[in-house]
């Protein structure tokens, strides 16, 4: 049941459309950063996640992982599939676990575009060695980012039981502090929770970690996501979805 | 059907979309934290009249642009994912009839979503400056954005002008949504494509122009920024390199807007024949 399930994601034509904006993008901005020097080619490279990785990888999430959460709609088979043998909460937490191993694979072949992008633009000696304990020591962060935000995507995709809702509240929230961020943030205020409590700043590589409220930030990612899973789980105990 | 009463019909389908709403909520959240915190990097001194004048293209075409994307990604695609399709072919009046209708609706939505805002600068903008100035002239503490407008104008006009020019600006963005939805099925994926580019296009200005300066790309992508979507709604077309005055530019938004119409109504039958194999 769980390869099928990633088998339907994977098949997702948007997955190539995708890899291929992203491998674009991040080979011009490094093609013109490694004209630039060294250090202005360094700092791009390491700063994959804070822009362009992200962001892409926050497309991903909401054009092909929630899509798996609406499909049944979609394809007006849900009646069939709710009356599945093997049991509708297994159904449920089969998909969440494709949904959060198919958000891996994807962040591990980010990470693998990252890395092949700087050894082809690189023309400068003895930044290789520090450029990779850069990308693995930020990727923990970025993968639990995105797998986190793939299984709130999910939750909100099942709760309003439309793509479309889950693209909006998700993609607004996710992608409006990469336009609004810098000078409104006063700690826990409104704005401080837009701008870092929506998922798009645990994926921007160590960012997280170096925040002084690194602490508060996790309680609430936890809160927030647990509260998110149990309404999620009431909402289709109480449609008998589960 | 009376024209009015389809319109009426189509605008209350269009208004029944939850996904409007909750982008209305969070973008009245953003422009008003937006105006809150940032409102006083506009002149104190200059009324609110040019506050809410600099307000609009400094970030709220970004807010407007979203409901715009929203509402024209769903305007088409309704029928098609409620399987109404087929019975909408036996609909007498024609489809020409119900493309125009869903159109015009298009331009009433767009006008709301353009008041909408405008009214939240208002209310946001107005604890902060004074009232009065309204009738002032422009050339006193002339608008960042309005470099070639005609000094001798006072703020409403200046205001009434730029309302205008928001509505045609996100009528004709809404219209090229709308051709877009006569060629992918699915309205999330319109709607997303849509913004993709909106988007990319302020990552383009914000970010990536640092990264492309010295290259005689950026001549091209500049002009694609300036010239596209963006610029249009941001008052780009306004600025002082722009070679068009204010007249001008309703004319060009216009015939813009017309000929995006006619366009969606030829490509609106020409689908028609294709979706029933004629």
């Amino acid at each position: 049941m769980l390869l099928w399930e990633i088998k339907k994601l994977a098949k997702n034509r948007w997955n190539l459309f995708l890899f291929a904006a992203l491998m674009s993008f991040w080979g011009i901005r490094l093609y013109f950063a490694a004209q630039k020097g060294a250090d202005r080619f360094f700092m791009t490279s390491i700063s994959f996640w804070h822009l362009i990785g992200s962001l892409m990888i926050g497309f991903m999430i909401l054009f092909v992982n929630t899509r798996l959460f609406f499909w049944d709609e979609e394809e007006k088979v849900k009646e069939a599939i709710l009356a599945t043998k093997s049991g509708k909460a297994r159904l449920f937490l089969f998909r969440m676990l494709a949904n959060a191993l198919y958000t891996t694979g994807i962040a591990i072949l980010f990470l693998f575009i990252q890395v092949l992008g700087f050894f082809i633009f690189n023309r400068y000696e003895n930044l290789s060695i520090t450029f990779i304990v850069e990308c693995l020591e930020s990727f923990p962060y970025v993968w639990a980012g995105s797998v986190l935000f793939s299984v709130f995507a999910a939750c909100v995709c099942t709760v309003f039981q439309s793509h479309m809702v889950a693209a909006v509240l998700c993609g607004i929230l996710f992608g409006t502090t990469y336009l609004l961020r810098g000078n409104l943030l006063q700690p826990y205020s409104l704005e401080w929770f837009l701008e870092k409590g929506f998922f798009s700043y645990f994926i921007r590589a160590k960012d997280i970690v170096l925040d002084s409220q690194f602490m508060v930030l996790m309680i609430w990612y936890g809160i927030f996501l647990a509260s998110v899973l149990v309404l999620t789980i009431t909402l289709q105990i109480r449609r008998h979805e589960l | 059907m009376s024209f009015i009463k389809l319109g009426l019909t189509e605008m209350k389908k269009l208004f029944q979309q939850p996904e409007i709403y909750i982008a209305l909520f969070l973008c009245t959240v953003y422009y008003y934290l937006g105006l809150r915190d940032t409102g006083d990097s506009f002149n104190p001194t200059s009324g609110l009249w040019r506050a809410m004048l600099d307000a609009v293209p400094w970030f709220g075409f970004w807010m407007i642009a979203v409901l715009v994307v929203i509402g024209s990604a769903k305007c088409l695609p309704i029928e098609r994912e409620q399987e109404m399709n087929e019975l909408l072919l036996t609909y007498k009046k024609g489809q020409v009839q119900l493309l125009m209708v869903k159109q015009a609706v298009m331009f009433i939505y767009c006008a709301i979503i353009v008041s909408y805002f405008y009214l939240v600068s208002f209310f946001t903008l107005v604890s902060k400056y004074s009232i009065s100035g309204a009738f002032n002239q422009i050339k006193v503490n002339p608008p960042v954005y309005f470099i070639n407008a005609n000094p001798d104008w006072t703020f409403a006009q200046l205001l009434l002008f730029q309302f205008g020019y928001m509505v045609l600006a996100s009528y004709i963005f809404s219209l090229c949504i709308l051709a877009l939805s006569f060629f992918i099925k699915r309205s999330v994926f319109i709607m997303m494509i849509a913004g993709s580019v909106f988007a990319l296009e302020e990552l383009y200005d914000k970010y990536l122009c640092y990264y492309t300066g010295s290259m005689k790309l950026d001549v091209y992508l500049r002009n694609i920024y300036d010239y596209g979507f963006n610029g249009m709604l941001g008052h780009q077309y306004l600025e002082g390199l722009s070679p068009f005055s204010e007249g001008e530019i309703y004319i060009l938004f216009m015939v813009f807007a017309l000929l995006l119409f006619a366009f969606n109504l030829a490509i609106g039958r020409w689908r028609r024949y294709a979706s029933v194999g004629n």
